[in-house]
């Protein structure tokens, strides 16, 4: 803007603009872009204050550093600005880490050591998981000089873990008291977790060969999508994790025509459970819709396919829906690799999209550079450190 | 019983200027939509926080959005249209018009309206600094410098 614009754009308020009810102030704050909406907050404390309240909150790319680059910052990408930012240096071997899940500003990763830490990605802070160590009758061992961790079954046989098939699991952490629990699955067969407060063992939760992991942190439960299409629900508010036998959900039964990519599950502010689904392609006669979300009938027992997550949106993966504002719900946020091998071309440069579960439609944000790694997580801004 | 697209009501401002619309138009601003399902709308309808100048810039952007209405959620051309028309619409207007229009559209439940004039004043602020908006905003600062600097600090990881 030059500057006569700018003195116009200045010129006296002649109105009352705190006549205006929280609510409206809200919707335009929220409708503010990022840096915008930090510098609103240096307005007034009113306007801090409700700040605060806004649902600000909307899913930014993360972009990890290429493998062996030596580089060792991310890169966030807000799409509404479409603009790029770079944070601190991390010191560690980041571009050599996988992060399995998100949760807020935090991110679960493991290096290719099989440590596990939990980072948060705006503030730099790091908490460094214990060791790799279980009670019970299947163990984790380290032979000496081989630098692998085995899995040692209940029949005494030995396999080693190979990171490259641990892709997902859950984070949850409160920001106050640094309390929190991470899971995560390796090939489909084991499921692994730890809940800080108790000794340094993990656990391995029996029988629970499993495509996906949800925590709810406002029941404690982590919810389990098993191979068989069973959902396990698992108790955590106790010292050890704890099946809920009777609360266990039978069965999503999928149609022959749901060519099904991946399966994802996720838990609802409601607390209701859904189950999302990737597609692998259109089949004759059906619409075009690269997501199906099911939910829950509690009454009938029964999955309904939905076409709205309410006033909510969701990162696929990711385990939770989010409170959105309006212009943000019943969005499915994903990236390239949660889809079936995409065709054309401009698909298969992009590395993240958005599909819009009321009209099925979906967008594409494109990068030159983009990995397997890259994921949406959703930044909570201005907490206190 | 008229069908509703013959049916009129009058919407009378809170300085006497009375519109005639149609009941489409009418029900535009949900307020307005409970008042006539709730059978209360028989003789003109006062809004007592609305001036004739708003109500009339209000009905002109209700009607249009009944009149050019986009066909259904595929029609991407009447959509865009549509936007169009509305970033035109709020062009003409100064900040103190369109801090009315907030408060009214508010008051008479119109989301759309809402949501467009809230964006308008997001688009105007944009770039300025804390300092330009209070002056806009009329707005006093009432930070302790350690506090302004405590707020730097939340997000310093984007702007340093």
């Amino acid at each position: 803007m030059d500057s006569n614009q700018r003195e116009a754009k200045k010129s006296k308020g002649v109105v009352d603009w705190s006549e205006l009810c929280i609510e409206v102030m809200q919707l335009i704050l929220e409708s503010f872009t990022f840096p915008d909406f930090h510098r609103a907050r240096f307005v007034c404390r009113n306007w801090y204050k409700i700040s605060k309240s806004c649902v600000y909150k909307y899913p930014w790319l993360i972009i990890f550093p290429e493998k062996y680059s030596g580089n060792e910052t991310c890169k966030l990408y807000d799409p509404r600005q479409d603009k790029t930012y770079e944070t601190k240096n991390f010191g560690t071997e980041l571009s050599q880490s996988t992060c399995l899940a998100s949760y807020g500003n935090w991110l679960l990763m493991m290096n290719q050591k099989l440590e596990f830490s939990i980072l948060n990605v705006l503030s730099s802070e790091r908490i460094n998981l214990p060791r790799l160590k279980l009670r019970g009758k299947v163990k984790f061992r380290r032979p000496r000089n081989r630098g692998v961790v085995l899995v040692q079954g209940t029949d005494g046989g030995t396999e080693p873990i190979c990171h490259v098939y641990i892709k997902t699991g859950t984070l949850w952490i409160d920001e106050k008291t640094k309390d929190f629990v991470v899971s995560w699955i390796y090939n489909d067969e084991y499921l692994f977790c730890y809940k800080n407060g108790g000794d340094d063992s993990w656990w391995y939760l029996e029988g629970t060969k499993c495509l996906s992991v949800a925590y709810d942190d406002r029941e404690q439960k982590l919810y389990v999508y098993t191979c068989l299409d069973f959902i396990k629900i698992l108790d955590f508010s106790g010292e050890k994790p704890k099946e809920l036998v009777e609360e266990n959900w039978h069965c999503l039964v999928p149609q022959p025509w749901e060519r099904i990519r991946k399966r994802r599950i996720a838990v609802r502010s409601s607390g209701d459970v859904v189950v999302v689904l990737s597609l692998k392609g259109f089949p004759a006669n059906q619409e075009e819709r690269l997501f199906y979300v099911f939910k829950m009938n509690r009454e009938g027992r029964k999955w309904e396919r939905v076409e709205s997550l309410g006033a909510e949106m969701l990162v696929f993966g990711d385990g939770l829906t989010l409170a959105a504002s309006g212009k943000e719900s019943d969005l499915i946020y994903f990236v390239a690799g949660d889809l079936w091998s995409p065709q054309s071309d401009a698909v298969s440069q992009s590395s993240a999209g958005v599909f819009d579960l009321k009209t099925a439609e979906s967008g594409w944000y494109q990068f030159p550079y983009c990995s397997s790694n890259d994921r949406w997580f959703v930044p909570e801004f201005g907490k206190k450190k | 019983m008229a069908s509703s697209s013959t049916n009129k009501f009058v919407l009378k401002s809170n300085d006497d200027v009375s519109f005639e619309v149609t009941e489409a138009v009418a029900r535009e601003f949900q307020v307005i939509a409970h008042i006539i399902d709730d059978d209360c709308a028989k003789k003109a309808i006062p809004l007592s926080n609305v001036t004739g100048e708003i109500l009339s810039k209000m009905i002109e952007y209700g009607k249009k959005h009944i009149e050019e209405a986009p066909v259904d959620e595929e029609d991407e051309e009447g959509k865009k249209k549509l936007q169009i028309w509305d970033e035109e619409f709020m062009k003409q207007f100064n900040m103190e018009i369109v801090f009315q229009l907030i408060l009214a559209s508010n008051y008479l439940n119109n989301k759309g309206l809402l949501d467009l004039t809230c964006c308008t004043v997001a688009d105007h602020i944009k770039d300025m600094t804390p300092d330009e908006v209070r002056t806009l905003f009329n707005v006093k600062n009432d930070y302790t410098t350690e506090e302004e600097e405590e707020i730097r600090k939340e997000n310093s990881w984007a702007f340093e």
